[in-house]
């Protein structure tokens, strides 16, 4: 015990030590969120965070709910796997609408849409359908000819635009 | 549609019950999804892919992706002829071989070649949600994560905006937001997945390109596709666990 | 992408390599020399004050402060 007989600003030293780890302690634990290491090294709450962000694309089921007619053609032709809003764009809030007839999705313009799968190029897989353009319809929209429904062309002939349910345009 | 009044009487509402209970609540408090009983990826089939953009302009839409950054992007491959016949000669010049081009991440789709010499594929990347990710690893706050269904999430009240997991990433998916100046990458929609509905991109595709993958789920088709097909990962020198599955990769992908 | 030869990914745009592959070796070096120099003080057994010119306390701090300042406003943009 004499070793320690002069020590004693090391132990004082020492005391600052542990009472600075004590401080450490208690700001811990009111600062951390409390969600903090539920799951792992992050913030538990944060998962319900991020599940939370508004849906903009409504998905096919949806779709496919209302607009029966429209699939029993689709499923008909060739694009048959091609969901409704790969054309249509985001429609959540028109599924989502008390009325949906009051939020109407945008008519599409088919010269521009059809292009942009449809366009030939030597990089496109071989089998896939591809036109150019100009020369295959100088110009017309393509649903002068073809039904963006069942585009081939010895499906039934074009008929008008998509009525909403009931025959209300 | 030619319905007559009790057809739609009885829809509306039906439908309408049907998408506010998709619309229900945080993975929490819906009682339908329970995060242990997934494990999610996604599959790319190579040959399908068209190079339309379409993922690319849907995610923007469904997560307001800023003009600029990518969550999702889609590259065209061209491997030249020569390449091909001279396999010993290829010097690993990463200027020439192969050439790869993404305008603007492909969200227009790509320009029209009329080369029809050597090979070209287009090859759609996003975040590999990585089972063993670099980028959890490296983060010094720990905003940023492996949620326990495999989806690589970032906590943005959390994060600091060091760029730390940026440059982390060997795939490139992550980037600073240019508005909220947090690390953001691809959710693989987790506001949808949780709630039964499909990705985004997933949902745009047309050509079933890009499929979403519940490798926990026994009665997932990716099952069967696997039994009859052999899949890729990026670049799996680095070990990292990737769960997005390529069908058909060639081997000059980088 | 403008300027860019070859192929980078689309999101890797924002974050400057070519300044970051320069910069890390850089802060490297000023580390591993400050420690270099601190061990040659131990071995050649310097009385530090009386040994070196006036000012020089003050001095030494400039290259790391142009390092930090190098550092600081390199960062994302």
């Amino acid at each position: 015990m004499s070793d320690f007989k002069d020590a004693g600003h090391l132990f004082r030293f020492a005391g600052l030590f542990v009472l600075a780890f004590v401080v450490f302690l208690v700001v811990r634990h009111y600062i951390v969120p409390k969600s903090f290491g539920q799951y792992g090294h992050y913030r538990g709450a944060a998962i319900g965070e991020i599940a939370a962000h508004p849906v903009r694309y409504a998905g096919h089921d949806t779709c496919e709910a209302c607009h029966t007619d429209v699939v029993d053609k689709k499923s008909k032709g060739k694009h048959a796997h091609v969901n409704c809003e790969a054309c249509h764009g985001a429609q959540a809030q028109h599924a989502g609408a008390d009325d949906p007839s009051t939020v109407k999705p945008v008519l599409l313009d088919t010269s521009i849409l059809c292009a942009r799968c449809h366009t030939t190029s030597a990089a496109k897989p071989k089998g896939f359908p591809q036109v150019v353009p100009a020369d295959h319809s100088n110009g017309m929209p393509c649903n002068s000819c073809h039904q963006p429904h069942n585009p081939g062309m010895d499906a039934p002939t074009v008929d008008a635009p998509a009525k909403a349910p009931g025959g209300v345009k | 549609m030619n319905m007559n009044r009790r057809q739609i009487l009885i829809l509306l509402p039906a439908a309408a019950i049907a998408w506010k209970s998709v619309l229900a609540g945080t993975p929490q408090e819906s009682p339908n999804y329970k995060m242990t009983d997934h494990w999610w990826g996604m599959l790319i089939d190579i040959p399908k892919c068209i190079g339309c953009g379409n993922c690319v302009r849907a995610c923007q839409t469904e997560n307001d992706v800023p003009d600029g950054n990518f969550r999702t992007w889609v590259e065209r491959y061209h491997v030249s002829d020569w390449e091909m016949k001279n396999p010993q000669d290829i010097m690993i010049n990463p200027l020439t071989a192969p050439e790869v081009i993404s305008p603007d991440g492909g969200k227009e789709g790509f320009p029209v070649t009329t080369n029809e010499s050597g090979k070209y594929f287009f090859v759609p990347k996003m975040c590999n949600h990585c089972a063993d990710s670099p980028c959890t690893q490296v983060c010094p706050v720990g905003a940023t994560f492996v949620a326990p269904d495999g989806v690589v999430l970032v906590d943005q009240k959390y994060c600091l905006g060091c760029a730390y997991c940026v440059q982390a990433c060997p795939y490139g998916c992550r980037y600073i937001h240019s508005e909220k100046k947090v690390a953001d990458k691809c959710t693989l929609c987790y506001h949808r997945i949780t709630k039964g509905l499909t990705t985004a991109c997933c949902e745009a595709c047309p050509t079933g390109a890009r499929q979403l993958i519940d490798l926990k789920n026994p009665k997932d088709p990716i099952h069967e596709f696997l039994k009859t097909h052999s899949v890729q990962v990026l670049k799996p020198q680095m070990a990292t666990g990737a769960k997005v599955l390529y069908n058909d990769l060639d081997g000059s992908v980088r | 992408m403008n300027g860019v030869e070859g192929f980078m990914y689309p999101n890797e745009y924002g974050l400057q390599w070519s300044v970051l592959i320069v910069l890390y070796p850089f802060i490297t070096g000023l580390v591993a020399g400050a420690f270099i120099l601190a061990s040659l003080v131990r071995i050649f057994r310097s009385n530090h004050r009386a040994n070196l010119p006036p000012g020089a306390a003050h001095r030494a701090f400039v290259p790391v402060g142009c390092a930090v300042a190098v550092a600081v406003t390199s960062g994302p943009s």
